[in-house]
């Protein structure tokens, strides 16, 4: 997507109608069969399962794998015996040596694009000397020695509970666990510490100096020791959601310290209905702001943007209107009274996407022999052109289907698609505005503008951070914080 | 457990304190880049390629197709005139030196991101009109504006997160205590829901106060003196902070013009909008839903995020909220 987009950025407003058109095309292909068959293939599905059980919304951008089970390839020899669940690790000799330490790192790093990753062991058994640990080690990590004992290892030890980070000698630091005690590691990326737990209390944190890549480790080293590693396909036993609220809220409770001035989220949602023709919407609101006390006094000295929105109002609602509702013809009509410029070229964006969504409509309502019809004379020239030749099979596929809601086109039916092909309208309407110099202050609104804006800041600044640490969810904001 | 001495190779050691790529290796390489420059400017006075007008000043206006100098120090030996060239040139080097430092630090302390690559970095993010939208709604139901909120999801398809039914309720609460009928105010949310008020002993208080300033506010002292006695007085004992303010809001009476006493704020229409906004957000609280638009909180991220960002980088911002324009960095 970005090289096309990219591409048409950089040309100047006689592209404009291609620019809006491939902007709306673009958002379209989104959510096409394609994008979303794209993003299956790159998890693998047994992969993509085991992340939706973990929360299917917030690994919907950010698809990292995760540690699943214990590596049985690299581990420390004849030290330690992996369970055939790949998930539990035992102490087969009589310890003789401080090179035998049975060590097993996880099959992978911890992700790190997130707040925080955590695991937990179990102590099934402490065996002769309870020397179990648990802790996290880089790819380079020598595999007979506990976690800790080398630089840029850290490890909680189960005989002593001290914290060891790359030095013969460990430090206070929790208490010591042994046989029925469960505890965890974790890694809280937003202040770059690790911690750890025993029976669902934090005991203690430190600094994680080491930047790259860490594993999940635990280690045996005495007779009849077994410990079970839990990755995350059990529910922990320490309650790791509330950690991560709680450390949310610190920095909620940061970031709620600063100011910004009155009204201006007032000024914003005003700019939203106005940009995208909720014009119902605007009146209302208007009216109610008047009758708050105190009243709102919005100074509109942001003359520019203001009239470029106000533009043709009316008219964008009315289009949005008949597009909500399905009446694409009407839709067609009302353009080529008003603003025959955008149907103009029968061949663009704008003329495929009322198509397509012409076509829809006649699916919708059963009318199938229309529709082909309707097909066969409007979709030809656009197969041709080669650019629209996945979003056409999409269209073309609702036929297939008895159900087509049901089907892998079935978001063509949805509320969303009518949405895209109003919003394009409303752009390129939008666009025919003399004052406009540069058709892309018609794509977004002030909103979706600040919104770009915070989540490139968010990325740009895990970049500058090794990649660690969370991207800005819009979706997982609207939907906390909801009660019950 | 300790790690054995016994059988300790020591190679830990010899390892120890590396990290990878932590801070600590960048100010060692910004270092070992100074010593280098420094090192550089020793050895450029004779060894570095002369400038052409450094040349033409050593060797006058030689024409002809004499070989070029390679090195300062050749020029030196072949006229062996001039002495204070060289230190002239030294002290020019080491000027350009030192910018280069002050170019290189920035450029190690701060990255440059440039408008083009920023406007690359905006267009790759996805943002859903559907949770614009619900983000839209969100305010209009957080804030009261039922009637733009109904309106708004029928033009846009969204569903509001609570019954819209219950913003009416809430906004008439909201006004009564706005307008100053705190009696009405506290019917209209025991109506609502009587454990509002129940688990809520401060808004009780303060609403009770309020009653007290608006009574004090129209004069009618005696009825005032009677409430702040018998309903005011006893919560005060159950609480300091609730004396205090009792305390506070009867000084009210010691002064006969009142707006212009040290307490007169409490006649001010803020304190009854504070007192209106407490009610609201216990409401809202009630009903399941956060006491606060999610709108303002974004904005406020948005600018912490910037600042955030501006530690490690220089890039285009939005400085002005309500126009939302990029501008470009500061060069």
């Amino acid at each position: 997507m970005d090289s096309s987009l990219t591409l048409s950025l950089s040309h100047t407003n006689s592209d404009t109608h291609d620019l809006i058109g491939t902007y709306f095309l673009e958002q379209w292909r989104l959510k096409s069969k394609a994008a979303v068959r794209k993003s299956e293939s790159v998890m693998g599905v047994s992969e993509n399962q085991f992340l939706m059980e973990i929360d299917s919304e917030e690994c919907e951008e950010e698809k990292e794998e995760l540690p699943t089970e214990l590596d049985t390839l690299n581990s420390s020899g004849g030290f330690s015996i992996v369970g055939s669940d790949k998930l539990s690790v035992r102490y087969p000799n009589v310890n003789l040596h401080g090179h035998d330490v049975g060590v097993v790192q996880a099959n992978r790093a911890a992700p790190c694009k997130r707040l925080v990753y955590y695991f937990e062991m179990f102590v099934e058994n402490a065996g002769t000397k309870g020397q179990v640990a648990i802790g996290f080690t880089t790819p380079a990590f020598k595999l007979r020695r506990q976690p800790g004992w080398e630089s840029n290892s850290y490890g909680y030890h189960g005989d002593d509970g001290l914290l060891y980070r790359g030095q013969g000698k460990g430090e206070a630091f929790g208490p010591a666990y042994s046989t029925g005690d469960t505890v965890g590691g974790g890694i809280n990326y937003a202040s770059q510490e690790l911690f750890f737990t025993k029976n669902g209390t934090v005991v203690g944190t430190v600094f994680k100096d080491v930047k790259g890549p860490l594993f999940p480790t635990v280690a045996v080293h005495s007779q009849h020791e077994v410990v079970t590693v839990n990755f995350g396909k059990h529910p922990f036993v320490f309650d790791l959601k509330a950690y991560e609220a709680q450390e949310r809220a610190k920095q909620h409770s940061t970031i709620e310290k600063l100011s910004i001035p009155q009204n201006a989220s007032y000024g914003i949602v005003r700019a939203y209905l106005q940009h995208y023709g909720y014009e119902d919407t605007l009146k209302t609101f208007d009216v109610e702001s008047r009758s708050t006390l105190p009243p709102i006094s919005f100074v509109q000295e942001n003359g520019f943007a203001e009239d470029i929105s106000v533009y043709s109002l009316n008219q964008r609602k009315v289009l949005r209107q008949l597009i909500r509702s399905g009446q694409i013809g009407d839709a067609f009509g009302k353009l080529r009274e008003l603003y025959p410029q955008i149907v103009q070229d029968g061949t663009s964006a704008i003329c495929f996407l009322l198509h397509c969504q012409n076509f829809i409509e006649l699916v919708r309502v059963g009318k199938l022999e229309e529709a082909v019809l309707y097909g066969r004379t409007e979709f030809e020239k656009f197969y041709k052109l080669g650019d629209y030749d996945d979003l056409v099979k999409d269209c073309a596929a609702l036929l297939a289907y008895e159900q087509p809601q049901k089907s892998s086109v079935g978001y063509l039916l949805g509320d969303s698609q009518r949405e895209i092909v109003a919003d394009a309208v409303n752009a390129m309407v939008l666009s025919t505005n003399p004052s406009v110099k540069d058709s892309r202050e018609c794509l977004h609104s002030r909103l979706d503008r600040l919104l770009r804006q915070l989540s490139a800041c968010f990325l740009a600044k895990r970049t500058f951070n090794g990649d660690q640490g969370e991207g800005f969810h819009l979706h997982r904001i609207l939907n906390s914080g909801r009660k019950g | 457990m300790i790690k054995n001495e016994d059988i300790w190779d020591g190679e830990s050691d010899l390892h120890g304190g590396q990290n990878e790529g932590g801070e600590t290796e960048m100010v060692k390489t910004c270092e070992e880049e100074i010593h280098r420059w420094l090192k550089h400017v020793k050895r450029r006075y004779i060894d570095v390629p002369a400038r052409r007008c450094e040349q033409l000043a050593m060797v006058g206006l030689r024409r002809g197709r004499a070989r070029m100098k390679k090195y300062q120090g050749e020029g030196l030996s072949e006229t062996n005139s001039l002495p204070s060239q060289g230190f002239k040139t030294s002290v020019h080097s080491l000027q350009w030196c030192l910018k280069q430092i002050g170019e290189m630090w920035n450029a190690t302390s701060k990255k440059v991101i440039t408008r083009e690559e920023w406007e690359k970095k905006l267009n790759d993010v996805k943002i859903r009109k559907e949770d614009m939208n619900k983000l839209v709604m969100n305010f209009l139901v957080t804030e009261g504006y039922v009637e733009a909120a109904e309106k708004f999801r029928k033009e846009s398809g969204t569903d509001p997160d609570i019954d819209l039914a219950t913003i009416t309720d809430r906004m008439a609460v909201k006004k009564a205590v706005q307008a100053g009928n705190v009696e009405d105010a506290i019917e209209k949310v025991n109506d609502l829901n009587p454990e509002i008020l129940d688990t809520n002993p401060q808004l009780f208080f303060h609403l009770q106060q309020q009653r007290l300033i608006e009574l004090i506010r129209n004069g009618k002292i005696e009825e005032a003196l009677e409430f702040a006695q018998e309903e005011l007085a006893p919560r005060g004992e159950e609480n300091q902070s609730f004396l205090e303010e009792l305390e506070k809001t009867v000084a009210l009476l010691a002064f006969e013009d009142v707006s212009n006493c040290p307490v007169g704020e409490l006649l001010d229409v803020s304190q009854r909008l504070k007192t209106a906004s407490e009610v609201n957000a216990a409401i809202l609280t009630s009903q399941s839903h956060e006491k606060d638009p999610k709108l303002p909180s974004l904005l406020k991220m948005l600018i912490w995020a910037q600042n955030q960002l501006g530690e490690k980088a220089v890039f285009p911002r939005i400085n002005d909220l309500s126009t939302a324009k990029l501008e470009d960095p500061p060069v």
